[in-house]
């Protein structure tokens, strides 16, 4: 009547309960999967390694993306001052050489004469500039003569050692000559081009002022105008070289700067140009710090969830665990309980040998119904019974130790088997109680070699009899607990020395899905063998008939006539 | 006699219907303790209007374990007769070894 599920069942050498069923107290303590407080407090490993891998890729990404704004910023900053550059170079250099080298060579082909020089420079010599002192020289071997002078008066002494200097060092140059001239006050760009004629060398100096405080401001509009801007006289940038600057920050310039040197007549010009703000527009500015910002909150996010669901795994885990053992200890004191309502110790009976086999099915933690008796009622009998109360858990429990209680007093008031199941009907009800029982009681007359059977509902017995086993043909009446009449159901049998009666409950010969017959006859077949001893074929017959994983209990009892 | 099925039920299905008053309740599948308290509702309401005769119809049965036995009985007790028609093998053997066959009519 039951399937062959689960796993488990121990068949115990000597009978009676296997030791394995009992619950120790190792087993009860066992940690299976018990670990409270683990992993509650600190966070999870996995939950860190999201952590550290995002904050890892997030700062690889904003690294990487303002590195690249950097680059842009850097390229776009020398292609901007590179053009300035060029255009300063060509600027600079044509205004000078316009203005001043004209006049050079317009003088040197009139021989020095003034007034087409004071012509000349009229429009570049004024109180606003380019220029507001200018001079007109001319050389005689190595003495730089005067010629004229218009506009303010020179920062550059005429009559001064400096100035002849200068001119002179204008005529040996190919291209004009620029020099710094200082006074506490003022600074000025001091330019000198010379010219050389059929009458001689002359040369125009001229004097342009620089801003005081070498600041200058860039009208927006102007292409210098996102940049700053500081510009050096000379290759080094030193800050008595500034000529001027746009630039409010500090100087030398700092950061993303970029450096270019153009020619300005003999020497240099040094520009250095640096970004006010970003070239490339604010989102290249703004860009590593939303990856770097959002990267950082949807880190915490992916952490956060992985702590949380790591932790649910854990608590779910933990959960199984506590069920689990739940499981083993309820199953243990469930069979501790089915153990103790079974005999603990069958009576000796002379002239018998009895042995037993219970096995609890692996099936659910339920206690099933399982049980046999052996009750001694004179000095040549006793009675045995063996019964299985349908369904499972402490109600059948309870049912099993009623009916074996009942049966027990029935049996010692010396009531033949028919009788004592009559009676048992009487305190079982399967409408009232929910259960019924199948039961098969025995009356053996161990000197006269006689069993009185009755049967209600249970499997019939197996009689060993000269080495061949066959089942006791014997009508079945209804079970405990189902109104009906039992009163058909009985047998009697005749015994030999050595015979074998073999009852057991259904869960030895019954599989799913098979005809009751073939368990039966599995079991007439290994009762047939040979065996050293009564307990050798209970063994046998258990194991070969159960398996490994009978899934529903077994009760087997075993009676042998040792003369 | 025990059977337990824990965590899912068994599969059945279970179809009434009458024939001339009498409530004919029809199982296939298997019949089991996970199964049998759904089963007992049909029965329940089969037996509401009266009938003093049950059929089962176990043509479609393959299994069944004692709970179903327990079933069969516990209607057997409520009405004056029940039929048990067409049992497959196993189940009909299973009456027969538990002393059913007494209480129950079997009709093949």
């Amino acid at each position: 009547m039951v399937s062959m599920r689960q796993s488990a069942g121990q068949v115990s050498p000597a009978g009676r309960v296997s030791p394995a069923s009992v619950a120790s107290p190792a087993s009860r303590a066992s940690p299976a999967g018990r670990s409270p407080g683990r992993g509650r407090r600190a966070a999870s490993g996995a939950a860190v390694a999201v952590l550290v891998t995002g904050l890892v890729i997030t700062a690889i990404l904003a690294v990487v993306t303002l590195r690249g704004h950097q680059r842009t910023e850097g390229k776009l900053l020398a292609l901007q001052s590179r053009l300035i550059a060029d255009a300063g170079e060509a600027e600079d250099q044509l205004y000078v050489q316009d203005h001043l080298g004209a006049a050079a060579s317009l003088a040197a082909a009139t021989n020095g004469n003034v007034a087409t020089f004071r012509k000349t420079v009229s429009t570049s010599v004024t109180a606003k500039g380019p220029f507001i002192a200018g001079s007109l020289w001319r050389l005689s071997g190595s003495s730089a003569r005067l010629v004229a002078a218009v506009g303010a008066r020179p920062l550059l002494a005429p009559a001064s050692a400096r100035a002849a200097a200068v001119i002179r060092q204008a005529a040996a140059s190919t291209t004009f000559v620029v020099s710094e001239i200082a006074a506490p006050h003022e600074l000025r760009l001091g330019l000198a081009a010379a010219a050389s004629g059929p009458d001689g060398t002359f040369v125009v100096y001229a004097e342009e002022p620089l801003p005081a405080s070498r600041r200058i401001s860039e009208p927006a509009s102007s292409p210098v105008a996102p940049l700053n801007l500081a510009v050096y006289l000379g290759r080094v940038q030193s800050s008595a070289a500034l000529l001027e600057s746009d630039s409010a920050a500090p100087l030398p310039l700092r950061g993303t700067t970029f450096t270019s040197r153009i020619r300005f007549g003999n020497t240099f010009l040094t520009i250095t140009t640096s970004p006010r703000s970003s070239l490339s527009g604010a989102t290249g500015v703004v860009l590593p710090w939303a990856i770097a910002i959002g990267g950082l909150l949807l880190t915490l996010l992916a952490a956060l969830l992985t702590e949380r669901l790591t932790r649910g795994r854990a608590s779910a885990e933990r959960l199984a665990g506590e069920i689990r053992q739940l499981y083993v200890e309820q199953r243990s004191v469930a069979e501790t309980l089915q153990g103790a309502l079974l005999p603990q110790e069958l009576p000796d009976i002379p002239g018998m040998q009895i042995a037993v086999r219970y096995l609890p099915g692996a099936t659910g933690v339920d206690i099933g119904g399982d049980w046999y008796d052996v009750v001694p009622v004179d000095e040549a009998r006793f009675v045995f019974i063996i019964g299985d109360v349908s369904g499972r858990g402490v109600r059948a429990a309870a049912v099993m130790a009623s009916l074996q209680f009942a049966g027990r007093a029935h049996a010692l008031e010396g009531h033949p088997p028919a009788t004592i199941l009559d009676r048992l009907r009487r305190s079982l009800d399967l409408e009232r109680d929910g259960h019924f029982a199948t039961v098969l009681c025995g009356l053996v007359d161990v000197s006269a070699h006689t069993v009185l059977l009755a049967n209600a509902g249970h499997l019939p017995p197996l009689l060993r009899s000269d080495g061949e086993a066959r089942l006791v043909t014997i009508k079945s009446g209804t079970p405990i607990g189902i109104r009906g009449s039992s009163s058909r159901a009985r047998a009697e049998l005749t015994t030999g020395a050595g015979d074998v009666l073999i009852a057991y409950t259904d869960g030895l010969v019954e599989r799913r899905g098979e005809i009751l017959d073939a368990g039966l006859e599995r079991l007439e077949k290994v009762a047939s063998r040979d065996f050293r001893s009564l307990d050798d074929m209970l063994s046998s017959i258990v194991t070969e008939l159960s398996g490994d994983e009978p899934a529903d209990d077994i009760a087997l009892i075993g009676l042998q006539w040792l003369s | 006699m025990a059977e337990l099925n824990p965590g899912n039920q068994a599969p059945i299905t279970v179809t009434t219907r009458t024939e001339g008053g009498t409530p004919v309740v029809s199982l296939s599948g298997e019949l089991d303790l996970s199964n049998t308290g759904h089963v007992r509702s049909y029965l329940d309401d089969a037996l509401a209007g009266g009938s003093e005769r049950l059929v089962f119809d176990l043509s479609g049965l393959e299994f069944m374990d004692s709970s179903g036995i327990a079933l069969l009985a516990a209607a057997a007790q409520r009405v004056r007769e029940v039929e048990i028609r067409e049992p497959p093998a196993t189940v009909r053997r299973l009456l027969e070894l538990t002393g059913l066959t007494e209480i129950l009519r079997i009709v093949s």
